[in-house]
């Protein structure tokens, strides 16, 4: 569970937020749930993103993980909570274009899964990437990388998985089946999961909704 | 795959230019601490008497020849040659005041006697392990230090009756007996050579043991020094030749040329040795910002592997195992290339009778692998500090 308190990243300070926004409030974010965060461009998502996972720190308040004040956290403590207990799905996608997409995805296995790497390839195909295993992630479509971006989230072991506006260049179709996965995943791991979005809701798939 | 991705953008001209810098380095290193060895070994590593040492005694004019005083040195000759700089240490050469000849009776060889001349100097002057250079009256046998002069003597006796040659090592498990003869009676004592020296022309003996003679077998209890060995300071023989000349001193001319060139050869090589660590150090910050240079240009591809989470650690590992193993070539073609140019060197060297070791020197090859090894260590070191701010 992490809980937020007064959280404001010092570029939004001085901005007026909306009543239900998550800025300058008190609240939990339970790894059980599976979170939708609304809200329209430029107003944090992707910054709210990066302070849970540690990439930012230029913020006002506290944010708590099982009472420990994340910013206190050294490397070695970031590495063990992105390789066992978060994933992600960037907005940027952070695949390495040099490399296959196979290549890509074992980069990830090799840091430990309970999924054999058949089943990894077996997730990609399902995707509609079957054919594209030892193409350079460089030549992708945006919608293909963002899929392997999926699937390379998914790897881990994770209990809470962050995911910054990951269908953006999905079709219907295909952002149905991504959906579906991720879902099964949470399920499985037993995790929680924190999803970006512009406004869809997903047929409420989610149990909890944040504004900003 | 990491490594693939992480050394993508590696300049092989960069690279290049960068071994080249640390081959040059390390080989003008190895090259200047080896040879750095080799003369002092070459200045102490034969002779029983330690390094830097010569024998001294008062020239002797034709006027003065008959009058004994005037080779004697004085308390204040003692004193002003204790307090002067360039010499490190002063101690009387004791010389026997008693027959003494030494024999050798072993089975198979004729027998072989001699009247010899011993002296002794203090123990500390000796390049010899202590416990082979002791004696006191309880001890079985004697030991010797004997003048190289000797074992051409003794090949000389054992080729007129056609023996075979004897080695130094040889000549130091045959038993030899001291006999001495004088006021005190006479008495044989069992002996053994220890040592040789090139620079002393008599047989070394125990300062205990040459007391114990002197006291027991003497006419004559006492005797002023005629005869000094001194411990020179190698950075001031300049400064010894003209203590000499005010002391009317005299020392085998051959000495202090060895003492001059290996003083001058110290100096030379001392400033090539700075100037070649100069080099190593350069190298090591060339390298160093070729490192950092290859890490920023996989800036991207560093930063998302800590993303999707690998700890500095492990990226900095390749960079680690990149350069350990492009070190450890490095080290192997330095070695290479100094051994062939030792081997030409070396035949120069013999082409001129000087015969120096075939090994290389220990000491610089270590020299070498420990500064190889804390450059890799520094550069690994520096790579995971700018990981880690990432």
């Amino acid at each position: 569970m992490i809980r937020f308190q007064n959280i404001l990243p010092k570029p939004l300070e001085g901005l007026q937020h909306g009543e239900n926004s998550v800025w300058e409030r008190t609240f939990e974010l339970d790894f059980n749930n599976k979170t939708l965060l609304n809200a329209s461009s430029g107003k944090g998502k992707t910054t709210f993103i990066h302070l849970i996972y540690g990439l930012r720190t230029d913020y006002s308040g506290q944010i708590l993980y099982n009472l420990e004040d994340i910013r206190d956290w050294d490397i070695n403590r970031w590495t063990e909570m992105r390789r066992n207990v978060y994933a992600v799905v960037f907005q940027d996608l952070q695949l390495f274009p040099n490399l296959s997409t196979v290549d890509n995805l074992r980069i990830k296995w090799e840091l430990g899964s309970d999924l054999n790497f058949d089943d990894v390839l077996d997730m990609l195909a399902q995707l509609g990437l079957g054919d594209k295993l030892n193409q350079t992630c460089a030549t992708l479509s945006q919608g293909q990388q963002q899929r392997v971006a999926i699937v390379r989230a998914l790897i881990s072991k994770f209990q809470f998985l962050l995911m910054d506006e990951p269908f953006s260049h999905l079709d219907e179709e295909n952002t149905a089946i991504a959906l579906e996965f991720i879902l099964n995943r949470c399920e499985h791991l037993n995790a929680g999961c924190l999803m970006t979005t512009l406004g869809e809701t997903y047929n409420n798939k989610f149990n909890q909704m944040l504004y900003l | 795959m990491i490594k693939k991705m992480l050394f993508h953008k590696l300049d092989s001209v960069q690279l290049l230019i960068v071994t080249i810098g640390v081959v040059v380095g390390f080989l003008f290193l190895l090259t200047v601490v080896h040879y750095f060895g080799t003369i002092k070994s070459l200045a102490s590593g034969a002779d029983s008497l330690g390094a830097n040492l010569v024998v001294a005694q008062k020239k002797v004019s034709k006027y003065a020849a008959f009058d004994s005083n005037n080779a004697v040195f004085t308390t204040e000759d003692l004193d002003l040659l204790n307090a002067h700089p360039a010499i490190q240490k002063v101690a009387p050469v004791v010389n026997n005041q008693f027959y003494v000849s030494l024999a050798m009776r072993e089975e198979g060889l004729p027998y072989f006697s001699t009247d010899i001349f011993i002296q002794a100097v203090d123990d500390d002057m000796l390049d010899l392990k202590l416990e082979d250079w002791r004696w006191n009256e309880n001890s079985e046998q004697i030991p010797l230090v004997m003048p190289r002069d000797f074992m051409l003597m003794l090949n000389q006796f054992a080729a007129s009756y056609n023996i075979p040659q004897v080695s130094e090592e040889i000549a130091k498990t045959l038993n030899f007996t001291l006999e001495l003869r004088g006021e005190g009676g006479k008495k044989s004592y069992k002996a053994r050579i220890v040592g040789f020296s090139n620079q002393m022309n008599s047989v070394l003996v125990p300062m205990s043991f040459m007391t114990f003679g002197n006291s027991t077998y003497a006419a004559n209890k006492s005797s002023e020094p005629t005869l000094l060995i001194l411990k020179l300071d190698q950075k001031k023989y300049g400064d010894f030749e003209l203590l000499m000349d005010d002391l009317n001193l005299e020392i085998k001319e051959n000495e202090l040329l060895v003492v001059k060139i290996q003083g001058m050869l110290y100096v030379v090589l001392s400033v090539l040795f700075i100037i070649a660590l100069i080099i190593v150090l350069l190298c090591g910050m060339m390298l160093a910002q070729f490192s950092m240079l290859l890490v920023s240009e996989s800036a991207y591809e560093v930063q998302t592997l800590l993303r999707i989470g690998y700890h500095p650690m492990q990226i900095a590992a390749h960079f680690y195992q990149f350069f350990l193993r492009r070190f450890l070539w490095v080290l192997l073609l330095v070695f290479a290339l100094f051994a062939g140019m030792k081997y030409g060197v070396d035949r120069v060297l013999m082409n001129f009778g000087l015969v120096v070791d075939v090994w290389p020197s220990w000491s610089g090859l270590l020299l070498v692998l420990l500064l190889a090894w804390l450059i890799v260590i520094w550069n690994y070191r520096r790579i995971l500090a700018y990981i880690s701010r990432n």
